[in-house]
Formats: C-alpha cells, sequence, structure tokens
C-alpha cells in the first residue's frame, strides 16, 4: 500500500513538475503535490537510491558552501543532484528529486548535496538518513520564525543524531561545540573555523576560540589574503568571493570534501578546486554594464548585513540598500553599525522607510528613497553606463533577484 | 556645559531584538534638541556609576544569556536599584522588563531575576509574535513588533499601557510596567525611533533629571515622518 501510494505521489509529483514548468512555477510545485498526497514520501524515496547526502546546515552561508561543495566534488569527478535554487524546506528538495529520479534510480549520481532549513532539518534528516552534514553557524536570524538562537540549537541537536558517517561543525561556534560534544551521535565529528583571534566579529550568538584538540580545516588570516591548514599542511585560499565568512565556508566545503570524497585528495587540490567556483547567486556577483560594474552582496539578517559591510576592502561610487517582506520583522535593522558607510546613494525595497529611518539615527545620509529597485538600478545604468565605476548593491533576497532578473538572469546562473 | 550620562546595560547579550538601538535614538534626539549627551555600555565589571545616569536600556536577552546573570544576581541588583534610587529613567523592554521582578519557568521553577519591582513573570509559555502591534499610552498610542512567550502579572493600575493588537503582558489587557522614572513594554527593537510621541516623552524626563529641558524643532519633525510611515507600514502587514 506504502509503494502504491509512493508510487502515485511521485507520478502526480512529475506531473506537477511538468506543468509548472511550463507556467513558470517549477521549483517546488512538484514536492509539494508529492508530499500533500503521501507525507512519508521523503524516507520511501530514499529507500530507493543508494547516493550519499550531504546535508549543509546553518543560519548563513548555507547555499554558498553548498555550491563551492559541490563544485570541489564536481571538480574530483563526481556526479552531484543539489538543490542548487536554494529550495531548502521539505517540499524543495522532494522536488528535486522528482525531477532527477529516473538518474536517482540508475545510479547516475554519485553524491547528493543539499541545503537544509534549520527549522525542518530534523525531518527531513529523519526521512533521509544523510550520511554526512555540515553545520555552520547558529546566529540571531529571522526571530519571528526560528524564535531564540537556543532553539535554533536544539534543532541542530535533534538533526544530527540522524546523520551516519561524518559530522563537520564551526570549532567557534560555542553553541554548535557544545552539541556535537554532549549529543549521542553516531558520526564522527570534526571542525573547521578560525584559527586567529577575533572570533567575535563573525557575527555567531556565541562565539569560542578555537583549540588544538580539535582535527580539522582552520583559517588564519594573512596580509595577502586567507590560508587553510589542515593535518599540519598548509595553503594560500584563493575565493570565488572575498570576505572572512567565505573563507570559513570554503573551509567547511574542504573539511567536508576531504571526508565524503576521494581520500587521496589533498589539501592543495581541494583549495585548487575551491578557487575555481563561482560564487553563489548574488553573493558578490558583478555584472557589467558599459563601463559601469555592478556588485550584488546578498544579506539575509543582521549578522550577514554586519559581516558584508565589515568586509568591504574597496570603495564603491555608489551604494544602494535593499529591503523587503523576506523578514516581517525589520528591528533588526536598527542593531546594525553602518559606520563603514559614508554615504548611501538610495535605500529601497518595501522596507525601504525602515532603512531610511535606521540610517538617519546612524547620521549616515542618503540620496534618494525609492522603493522600486528596478528603477535604482537603471537610474544607475543609465547614469553611469560611460564611465568607469563600482557600484554595491547590498540586497536582501527578493530584491537580489529582481535586479539579476533586470540584468537578464535566471537563478542558478552566475555571470 | 551639563552633560546627559545615557548608557545600555550588558548591550552584547541584552539585545536579542535591536532594544539597545533606543539608547542612540534618544541620544541622538536630546543632541539635536541642543542638550549634550554621553553614552556608555554597563558591562558585567559595572565600572560605570549608577548614580551618575540619567538614562539606562535593559534589553532583552535570549533565554541563555538571561540565565547567564544568574552569577552576578547580586552585583547587578545593587546596581540597578542604585539607578532606580537615583531617579535614572529605565527603559526596560521584554526580558529586560522580567529581570526586574520575578520570572519563573515551565515547571515553576525559579530563574534569575533581581526582585525589585512587583512583577512577577512565568516564561515558557506559547510563543507570541505580533507584527503591528499597539500599545495605547493615554493620549497616543505605541507600535512596534513583540514576540515572547511570557505571562506577566503585574499591580493594578501599573501598566504602560492598555493593549489595542498584540498580547502585551498576555493578562489584564494590558502591556508593560509604569512606575515613575521606570517603563518597562513587550514592544521590542527600535520602540522610541518607530514612537517619537513616546520617545520625546522619556527624552523630557531624562533632560529634567539634570534640570535641562527638551524642544524638539525642524530636524526632529524630519525624521517624525519617517516614523510615521515605517509603523505604517507594521499596521498595514498585521496579519487579518
Amino acid at each position: 500500500m506504502r509503494r502504491l501510494r509512493f508510487l502515485f505521489a511521485l507520478l502526480l509529483g512529475y506531473m506537477a513538475t511538468l506543468v509548472g514548468s511550463v507556467i513558470g512555477n517549477g521549483s517546488v510545485i512538484g514536492g509539494r503535490v508529492a508530499l500533500a498526497v503521501f507525507p512519508g514520501f521523503l524516507a520511501a524515496a530514499r529507500k530507493k537510491f543508494a547516493v550519499p547526502i550531504i546535508f549543509v546546515m546553518g543560519s548563513n552561508g548555507k547555499t554558498t558552501t553548498a555550491k563551492y561543495l559541490v563544485h570541489i566534488a564536481e571538480s574530483a569527478g563526481e556526479n552531484v543532484i543539489n538543490n542548487a535554487a536554494g529550495s531548502n524546506l521539505p517540499t524543495g528538495i522532494a522536488a528535486v528529486l522528482i525531477r532527477n529520479w529516473r538518474p536517482l534510480r540508475k545510479d547516475i549520481f554519485s553524491l547528493a548535496v543539499f541545503e537544509v532549513d534549520e527549522a525542518y532539518a530534523a525531518g527531513i534528516a529523519a526521512a533521509l538518513e544523510p550520511e554526512f552534514s555540515v553545520v555552520l553557524n547558529i546566529q540571531v536570524d529571522q526571530i519571528y520564525r526560528l524564535f531564540e538562537p537556543e532553539r535554533v540549537r536544539d534543532m541542530f541537536a535533534n538533526t544530527l543524531p540522524f546523520v551516519k558517517r561524518q559530522i563537520v561543525v564551526n570549532a567557534n561556534d560555542a553553541l554548535l561545540v557544545e552539541t556535537v560534544s554532549g549529543g549521542e551521535l553516531q558520526a564522527r565529528v570534526s571542525f573547521f573555523g578560525l584559527k586567529d583571534s577575533g572570533v567575535s566579529r563573525l557575527g555567531l550568538f556565541k562565539a569560542t576560540p578555537s583549540n588544538n584538540k580539535q582535527n580539522g580545516s582552520f583559517v588564519t588570516e594573512a596580509a595577502t589574503g586567507y590560508k587553510l591548514s589542515r593535518d599540519g599542511e598548509s595553503v594560500n585560499l584563493r575565493l570565488p568571493s572575498d570576505g572572512i565568512h567565505y573563507a570559513l565556508n570554503g573551509a567547511a566545503a574542504i573539511e567536508m570534501a576531504a571526508h565524503a570524497l576521494d581520500s587521496s585528495l589533498g589539501i592543495d587540490a581541494l583549495a585548487e578546486s575551491l578557487a575555481g567556483a563561482s560564487p553563489a547567486f548574488g553573493r558578490g556577483e558583478t555584472f557589467v554594464s558599459g563601463k559601469a560594474t555592478f556588485e550584488i552582496v546578498l544579506f539575509k539578517n543582521r549578522p550577514s548585513l554586519q559581516l558584508n559591510l565589515d568586509s568591504q576592502r574597496n570603495s564603491a561610487d555608489t551604494i544602494v540598500l535593499a529591503f523587503d517582506e523576506y523578514s516581517q520583522d525589520p528591528s533588526w535593522l536598527f542593531a546594525v553599525d553602518y559606520s563603514s558607510l559614508d554615504f548611501v546613494h538610495a535605500v529601497s525595497g518595501e522596507k525601504s522607510d525602515f532603512l531610511e529611518l535606521a540610517l538617519a539615527y546612524s547620521d549616515i545620509s542618503i540620496g534618494k528613497n525609492d522603493p522600486d529597485i528596478k528603477r535604482v538600478v537603471s537610474d544607475l545604468i543609465a547614469e553611469y553606463s560611460d564611465r568607469e565605476s563600482l557600484h554595491r548593491l547590498f540586497l536582501d533576497y527578493d530584491q537580489m533577484m529582481a535586479v539579476r532578473s533586470l540584468f537578464g538572469l535566471q537563478m542558478g546562473v552566475t555571470k | 556645559m551639563t552633560q546627559l550620562k545615557l548608557a545600555a546595560l550588558f548591550p552584547a547579550t541584552f539585545n536579542l531584538n535591536a532594544d539597545v538601538a533606543n539608547l542612540r535614538v534618544l541620544a541622538k534626539r536630546l543632541s539635536i534638541s541642543g542638550l549634550t549627551v554621553s553614552t556608555e555600555n554597563v558591562s558585567s565589571d559595572f565600572s560605570v556609576n549608577p548614580s551618575d545616569l540619567d538614562f539606562l536600556v535593559i534589553g532583552s536577552p535570549s533565554s541563555s544569556n538571561l540565565l547567564g546573570v544568574a552569577d552576578m544576581l547580586k552585583p547587578l541588583r545593587t546596581f540597578v536599584s542604585a539607578a532606580i534610587d537615583n531617579g535614572t529613567t529605565i527603559l526596560a523592554v521584554n526580558g529586560g522588563l522580567h529581570l526586574l521582578g520575578e520570572i519563573t519557568g515551565t515547571a515553576g521553577e525559579k530563574l534569575p531575576g533581581l526582585g525589585l519591582l512587583p512583577i512577577q513573570t512565568r516564561i515558557g509559555g506559547k510563543r507570541m509574535v505580533t507584527i503591528g502591534a499597539e500599545v495605547e499610552l493615554g493620549e497616543y498610542s505605541i507600535f512596534g513588533v513583540e514576540n515572547h512567550d511570557a505571562t506577566v502579572r503585574i499591580p493594578d493600575n501599573a501598566e504602560l499601557g492598555r493593549v489595542v493588537h498584540g498580547h502585551g503582558n498576555n493578562h489584564s489587557g494590558v502591556d508593560g510596567f509604569r512606575s515613575g522614572n521606570i517603563w518597562g513594554t513587550h514592544l521590542h527593537g527600535p520602540v522610541f525611533a518607530l514612537n517619537p510621541k513616546f520617545a520625546d516623552e522619556v527624552a523630557t524626563q531624562v533632560a529634567s533629571h539634570r534640570g535641562q529641558s527638551y524642544a524638539t524643532n525642524a530636524e526632529h519633525s524630519e525624521l517624525d515622518r519617517l516614523s510615521e510611515i515605517a509603523a505604517k507600514h507594521l499596521v498595514e502587514r498585521r496579519e487579518k
């Protein structure tokens, strides 16, 4: 009976995917239909394919780390299935499985990399029983939905016991270190993190220095960039996007890859492979219009906006900040230190007024407040295309998608 | 010139929802009124003199950060008590408000509380999240966001205001606590930035603590225009 329900859900999900792709809503609709018909769809599906699964979880950096990991794995010859579109809820993962069901069944894929939302992680892990898992960080994030960081810790604590072989966690995150120290886990644990002092700027809810007893991949900051050390070896990191948070995402990806891929791959090869990855969509991507360069910096919450503001190495001709309905509670905008900005050319998005108010109380002047981000960017293109110039756009998710569409790019495609 | 001294208690950990931003907002409003202002952070060494403060914001900690004050309750009680005795204006938000009284957990266990004010809080109930929460304070209402799981009992007529939308204390249809120089609410984050009338009532009290007078001008009006739009935005997004 369960088998019939599964096949029925798979068939309906597949048909919904086909219809969805025609009407332009194909990313999760198939998964939504399949789970509605058969809530046990993920667990039943897992019994029918043997591909090892890596979960990538955390408050920030999931998409970037998953993208790095997929690139490293593919460079090593793996054929990877993943939820590249960032559909990290059960419906999104079910949709990916449905779209790729035939190759999954025929063992065409050799590895699965899924980024997973923390609120749904335990349920998805119970169903899919992943072999591997990376947990990046616990930050103050979407309090209106996730409530307190301690609750997010409990979500990970309920998820990690389902992981079978290897867990990689952030050595600088006190809550995560505590979680893997105290929990009854079937998987082994290793770490990634920042070797140096100064962990307080990483935006973690509870930061702690790493220690020498932790095995794993650790980043140190050098004058010329970042170095990564693992098992007594050290290598320079070349990153697709600049910033300490990207270096840590890279370290997490390399540490996971070192366990999940061919063990003969050394740290040199893994770092070389990482250098060839492209940024995840919206994370430091640049687009050019005439002589003007537009750099998109995605922010999701207070720690990610702060890290991105503090990571700016070169000055831009214009700065744009845009924020909309993605975060229902905009309170955190007022906890950000905007002092790295001299002037903001425009604030935009549905919640542009909150940005203007927060900047006004931070003594940062703005040029204009226009809720329409496409109009703001179009105006910049018209004004600057004939001039060598750099325009840095700090955007939340929906605003980033709007700007990408303006540049004619579909989700997941990078320039 | 007389300087007004403003401070935030444990701004790194008692700031879950950006409550500490109220310090910056109040400082700016006082400053553009022509008053001289300084701001400081109160850390666990309590090196700031509480008897020298005109304003103290006590923001909301997360649950583990609330438990974290257990080993410093005595010096913390001494510090806050001295500030209250000094007539320091205090804005206490959410967990920061609960901390001023007594707190119990879901099983009735006693949690860290200063026991300085008649505020009885039980935490660990159903989580209440309200975008566009509204509390009426006599002649005007304040707007914001609430997100907590507490039931708060206070003496009759000791509330900050009447709940128009949301849950407030989750008891008796009121929100917060008000007694003289103490202002407590569950509206978290930049409540002063969103509610300039509220900020100005508090600013007037803060200024008068040093014999100063507070008056608004055109620069305040420009900020207030933005506040009105932002508060309206939250109200429009209330769940129907």
